[in-house]
């Protein structure tokens, strides 16, 4: 459903992806391997419009996006949740909620009323102000409003960042969910449990190009990952 | 920095009904002051016009604008030279005066939103100290630094036996109530909501696919219209207006003051920072000498022991006051029973 076809990009003179290619297929949610500084945020980016591409494109079911603006991609169905606990947290859990679906007008009860049946505890919440919610709640709310756009692909910058495991697992169950109702999903992350947890095929990003990509479970299992996605162990292995 | 019922339609409703009863009760208070006092209540409703008008602009979407004085004063000039020029009633001056500075503002905007921060500032300064120049320059229109003299005051109805000066008043009020009921509206809908998400964080609120430039546009487009409607409403009450009532270093950083004296953000704060800092110096006036020294040390007690304005203290202790017979949750215990 989403096809990267030699995509690049970057900030000022540095250029950070280069020719990137990859596709994401509506019933294989995917997971995008990459260590820090591999380019993942930045390809979140240039996917939801945030920065221009500068070579390639970005095609999603069979419609050129490339050169959209981000509220026409939201529009056409793509909802980033970015990376951090991005909630707005002097707003209330509703307000977020409603900024959601901002490209579509006003959400109305049963706009409100299909999230919140996936998340009864924002239901709860509804008129607190999102910062007194915990850090999963956080991570919670920002999935939830990345719904009431009604999206065709869920676009996840790294959602395990600073959660407890427990945290982690809620939300590996909740992408899942979301999953089965026929949403596609790109999950950029490092936390290889919650990418085991949601991923069928999985893509590995180092230093702005693809190494590596193929099933999921071939990939996470196989040295591949821990060959080229974490630097770290293959100098431990010179060490040894 | 909102009130959590605030978004509800239901919150809606309790603040219009709030503001009409208060409406109600300052014009009652007003037919039984003398004219000079009914006066102080004139000028002060209208910057409270401003300062609900500003707080739309500097509260909601977090720039501070330089310019606010001027576009007042584009409104009054309008109003005066369609009613004393071309002899337009005032009822048709106002919108016309109001829509026009609404076009100007956007102008502005359209201009001044390629900048940030302090820049923004600098450039909307540019722009009041223009507008205030082009006040005196083009003296065939305005009458120059000698003033516009002979505007129509607003036609009176029959059914409404009052003073000229009461009635000038009670318009005033009037105007107050819309602008604060628009004013309202206007942040409670899609376009007010996008403006505090781009205020929060910019990148989060494109990332949802709201149009930066549109949000903006909008509030400033709205500020300015109340801006240019309280110029026309203060052109006709005074009947003489002169550039120097809409100066940059008067009018434009007073609003300043009246908005964070009161609260940003808040809409009815500022309307008490008005009534504080316009009404109060100008009704203690008795030792005029000292009216300025006064205003400073309003100012300087204001922003000490009120640093996030009036309202936040009225906020705490309403609050305070309902805890006794409620106990508010304990955020941290919500917390904890919240973690999954």
């Amino acid at each position: 459903m989403l096809r990267i076809d030699g995509l690049s990009a970057g900030y000022g003179r540095l250029e950070v992806l280069h020719a990137v290619s990859f596709t994401v297929e509506r019933d294989l949610p995917t997971v995008m391997l990459g260590a820090n500084g591999a380019g993942k945020t930045t390809l979140c980016r240039v996917i939801s419009g945030l920065i221009p591409a500068r070579a390639g494109g970005i095609v999603l079911d069979g419609a050129d996006i490339t050169r959209l603006s981000p509220a026409e991609r939201v529009r056409a169905g793509i909802a980033l949740v970015p990376e951090g606990r991005q909630v707005f947290p002097d707003m209330t859990v509703r307000e977020n909620l409603r900024l959601g679906a901002y490209v579509h007008g006003e959400p109305g009860r049963t706009g409100f009323d299909a999230v919140f049946a996936m998340f009864p505890i924002l239901a709860q919440r509804q008129n607190q102000r999102a910062g007194l919610l915990s850090g999963g709640e956080q991570q919670m709310l920002a999935l939830a409003r990345a719904l009431m756009s009604r999206p065709r692909l869920l676009l996840l910058d790294e959602p395990s960042q600073g959660l407890a495991p427990k945290a982690v697992a809620l939300i590996a169950e909740t992408v899942n969910r979301i999953a089965a109702t026929g949403v596609g999903v790109l999950l950029v992350e490092q936390n290889l449990i919650l990418a085991q947890a949601i991923a069928r095929h999985a893509v590995v990003l180092e230093t702005g190009t693809c190494v590596a990509d193929g099933p999921a479970g071939d990939l996470l299992a196989g040295g591949a990952v821990a060959d080229s996605y974490l630097g770290k162990t293959r100098r431990h292995r010179h060490v040894v | 920095m909102m009130d959590p019922l605030a978004s509800s339609r239901h919150g809606f409703i309790r603040t219009v009904a709030a503001a009409s009863a208060m409406l109600v009760a300052a014009c009652a208070v007003s037919l039984q002051l003398n004219d000079y006092y009914l006066y102080v209540v004139t000028i002060g409703a209208i910057f409270a016009v401003l300062a609900v008008s500003f707080d739309v602009l500097l509260g909601y979407t977090g720039y501070l604008s330089l310019a606010h004085g001027a576009l007042y004063g584009l409104g009054a000039y309008i109003c005066a030279v369609l009613t004393a020029r071309h002899g337009l009633p005032f009822w048709a001056a106002l919108p016309v005066a109001g829509l026009a500075t609404g076009a100007a503002g956007a102008l502005v905007a359209l201009l001044s939103f390629r900048t940030r921060g302090l820049y923004f500032a600098v450039l909307t300064l540019g722009i009041g100290l223009v507008g205030h120049q082009l006040f005196l320059v083009f003296d065939q229109v305005t009458g120059g630094v000698g003033g516009f003299v002979g505007i129509p005051g607003p036609e009176q109805p029959a059914w409404l036996p009052v003073s000229p000066v009461a009635y000038a008043a009670l318009l005033a009020l009037a105007l107050l109530w819309v602008t604060f009921v628009a004013a309202s509206l206007f942040v409670r809908s899609k376009l007010g909501a996008a403006c505090l998400a781009v205020r929060e964080d910019i990148t989060l609120a494109r990332a949802l696919g709201i149009r930066v430039a549109a949000a903006r546009l909008s509030a400033f487009a709205f500020s300015a219209t109340f801006a240019g409607l309280a110029g026309a409403l203060f052109a006709a009450i005074s009947s003489f207006i002169a550039p120097e009532s809409f100066t940059v270093l008067g009018t434009g950083f007073q609003l300043v003051a009246l908005v964070v004296v009161g609260g940003m953000g808040t809409l009815w704060g500022p309307v008490v920072g008005a009534i504080l800092l316009t009404a109060l110096p100008e009704a203690l006036r008795v030792a005029s000498t000292y009216s300025l020294l006064a205003y400073g040390v309003l100012l300087l007690v204001c922003v000490i022991f009120a640093p996030k304005g009036i309202a936040s203290l009225i906020s705490a202790a309403v609050r305070r006051f309902r805890g006794k017979s409620k106990p508010a949750p304990d955020p941290a215990r919500l917390r904890r029973e919240a973690t999954p």
